[in-house]
């Protein structure tokens, strides 16, 4: 756990630094008119300081939780499960429309979750799309994209 | 205007069919997203900003506002049933609640906790209008130093009573700051951090951000954890009023759950957690038989229900007044409220009485709503209690997508989201604070607004921080929280009061 957050400390601290050095570069402004850099720059200081803060803390920590099991295969099953078809779908619901995209993001997140038969995913899919198609842009009046593949 | 002519105005605004039918969508999502486990509040109440666009903003914040405290209603089904708590305010319930419906009481334990919700529901939203029409008049004497220094100890305050170190709360913090000032600078129109990516003009939205590190993170966690549980309950619940000895027993804890609840629902970082919290404690201190708390005993029941429903009212009163949000569901408000354009503040009773007094009077009948939908329909919430979360998290998500794409109508916004799920994610799993991320981040331009504001005022000089008495003080406040993290003593203190 330790050279863990340590890491986090240190990304935190870049964070941090890269947004100092934009904020130099856009100005602090003068005396009696604050630069669009002031605040962010104070802001970035601070968060170098308090990272180093945070990587002294936890090297002088004593005892620290295990994380052996933290990021283990059976652990990361779930992240993937849930971001990749998110990010499948922010790449691919512009082309093929929002009615295809979402049936399909469901019918994996259905099927993947077990127990679930191909011919029950396929129903909950279709329902669960349709329903919400209905209830968003016709109620709601939310705005789909239609799909680029589709003219 | 005065009090009565509020309320008049107030109840003839919330009494129309349009504001009755919002805040009855409100309460019943509230007790929805409260009664099931996996879902809060603040991932909810994003995930609704952008439906209320086009309704008028008094309507939307009515709806809000009934989901916020529908939820702490809700919660307190699944604790006692599943013992589960189905929002973390009701945490607590947990403890008696369960043990309660483990000898037979959980109609009794249902009960009390929903009357007790309505006492310090009702109760609470009348201190919010005793306690906000004065406040406001005071708040209008104050400048942008004291906004500077009462939002610098706000965020101390929340920071301070974060659940993990502090130093690393003070860091996430600092990155919702760092992350509210991409898009262009108010006030010179320069474009910040923007790295040539023209969604990024306007900033990173506030709704995928939530919808990131609150909706998103928790479905992965739960799904890594697995949040079925075995309802206790799985006959119909019946005999819903507890017997007279028990009406005796929970009268006070009420009365003072109330009390407490709304006192520490207006201090940052209170809430409806550490009100219920603090209410068991006290209860527990105060009865004749400590030790048997934790084997169903009703005051441990009807004190922190009362209370984590009073607090939602007190938090209104820093948010409506002082436009600080005492905690991250404020928080969302504050961002709702300015994309509404009503922003809170001390003058929102003077320019948009109809949001304030409109808002309050439907919590009366938000409260009569809630009590109808946890009392004689509870058995409905049982049955929706039973839906396996391996149907729910697939509907979660699809709620989370549309709920961010609306909002611009961009694709953008769902890829932001999903990054923030990650970032959520990853947060969670280190030990850093989600809460001060979200309400620096909300609050971050207006404390930019409030420094450049003074600076601008004394000609540059960060004197004017130390020169007025409110700034003086609560910057004071917010260096000797600061400062209490390096003295072991108040360190070791703090990690025992929160353990």
């Amino acid at each position: 756990m330790k050279a863990l957050q340590v890491i986090s400390s240190m990304v935190l601290m870049l964070f941090g630094a890269v947004f100092c050095i934009s904020s130099l570069k856009m100005g602090l402004g003068d005396i009696n008119t604050p630069g669009a850099g002031l605040f962010p720059f104070g802001a970035s200081c601070l968060l170098i300081l308090f990272s180093i803060g945070c990587i002294i803390e936890s090297l002088l920590a004593k005892k620290m939780a295990d994380i052996s099991d933290l990021f283990s295969w059976k652990k990361l099953k779930p992240l993937l499960f849930v971001l990749l078809p998110l990010a499948v779908y922010t790449l691919v619901m512009e082309t093929i429309g929002f009615v295809p995209a979402i049936f399909l993001v469901l019918l994996f997140l259905f099927k993947i979750s077990e127990k679930h038969s191909w011919k029950q995913s396929v129903a909950f899919s279709l329902a669960t799309t349709l329903t919400s198609y209905l209830i968003f842009a016709y109620f709601l009046e939310v705005e789909f994209p239609g799909g680029s593949l589709f003219g | 205007m005065d009090v009565l002519s509020g309320l008049y105005q107030g109840f003839a605004i919330s009494l129309t069919l349009t504001n009755i039918m919002y805040c009855s969508i409100g309460v019943t999502i509230g007790t929805l997203i409260g009664v099931l486990p996996g879902i809060g509040p603040v991932a909810t109440l994003s995930l609704i900003i952008p439906t209320t666009f086009s309704m008028a903003p008094v309507s939307a914040i009515i709806l809000l506002a009934g989901v916020y405290y529908g939820a702490a209603y809700g919660g307190s089904t699944t604790a006692i049933l599943v013992n589960v708590p189905g929002e973390v305010g009701s945490m607590m319930t947990c403890i008696d609640g369960y043990q309660m419906a483990r000898n037979g009481r959980a109609g009794a334990a249902l009960g009390v906790s929903a009357i007790g919700s309505f006492v310090g529901g009702t109760l609470g939203t009348i201190g919010l209008i005793f306690l906000a029409v004065p406040l406001s008049k005071i708040a209008l004497k104050i400048g942008p130093p004291e906004y500077f220094g009462l939002m610098c100890m706000g965020l101390m305050l929340v920071i301070f009573l974060a659940r993990g170190s502090m130093l690393k709360a003070i860091t996430m913090a600092l990155v919702g700051i760092l992350l509210s000032s991409i898009g262009i600078h108010v006030a010179t129109g320069q474009p910040r951090f923007t790295m040539n990516i023209t969604e990024l003009l306007d900033g990173v939205g506030l709704v995928p951000v939530i919808m990131g590190v609150y909706g998103i993170s928790e479905v992965i966690l739960n799904l890594e954890e697995g949040v079925e549980q075995e309802i206790f309950v799985n006959t119909k619940v019946k005999e819903l009023l507890p017997n007279r000895e028990e009406w005796g027993r929970s009268v006070m804890p009420i009365l003072r759950g109330t009390f407490l609840g709304f006192i520490l629902g207006i201090f940052p970082g209170g809430g409806v957690t550490i009100s219920s919290i603090v209410s068991y404690a006290v209860e527990k201190r105060l009865h004749k038989y400590p030790k048997k708390f934790g084997t169903g005993m009703i005051e441990g029941v009807a004190g922190p229900e009362t209370a984590n429903n009073a607090s939602t009212s007190g938090a209104f009163v820093p948010l409506f007044t002082l436009g600080i949000p005492p905690n991250v569901t404020m928080a969302v408000f504050l961002g709702a409220m300015m994309i509404y354009g009503v922003a809170p503040g001390p003058l929102l009773i003077k320019e948009h009485p109809e949001v304030f007094w409109g808002v309050v009077c439907s919590m009366y009948l938000g409260n009569v709503l809630l009590i109808i939908l946890n009392l004689p329909l509870i058995n409905l919430w049982v049955k929706i209690l039973k839906i396996p979360y391996r149907i729910l998290f697939p509907l979660i998500l699809l709620f989370c997508v549309i709920g961010a794409y609306s909002l611009n109508n961009k694709t953008f916004d769902i890829g932001v989201m999903t990054f923030f799920g990650l970032i959520g994610y990853i947060m969670r799993k280190l030990n850093y604070e989600v809460p001060p991320l979200v309400l620096a981040y909300v609050v971050g331009p207006i404390i930019e607004q409030a420094l450049e504001q003074s600076l601008s005022i004394s000609h540059g000089s960060y004197a004017i921080f130390f020169n007025r008495p409110i700034s003086a003080i609560a910057i004071f406040l917010a260096l000797t929280m600061l400062a209490s993290n390096f003295l072991p003593g108040v360190k070791l203190r703090r990690e025992k009061i929160k353990e």
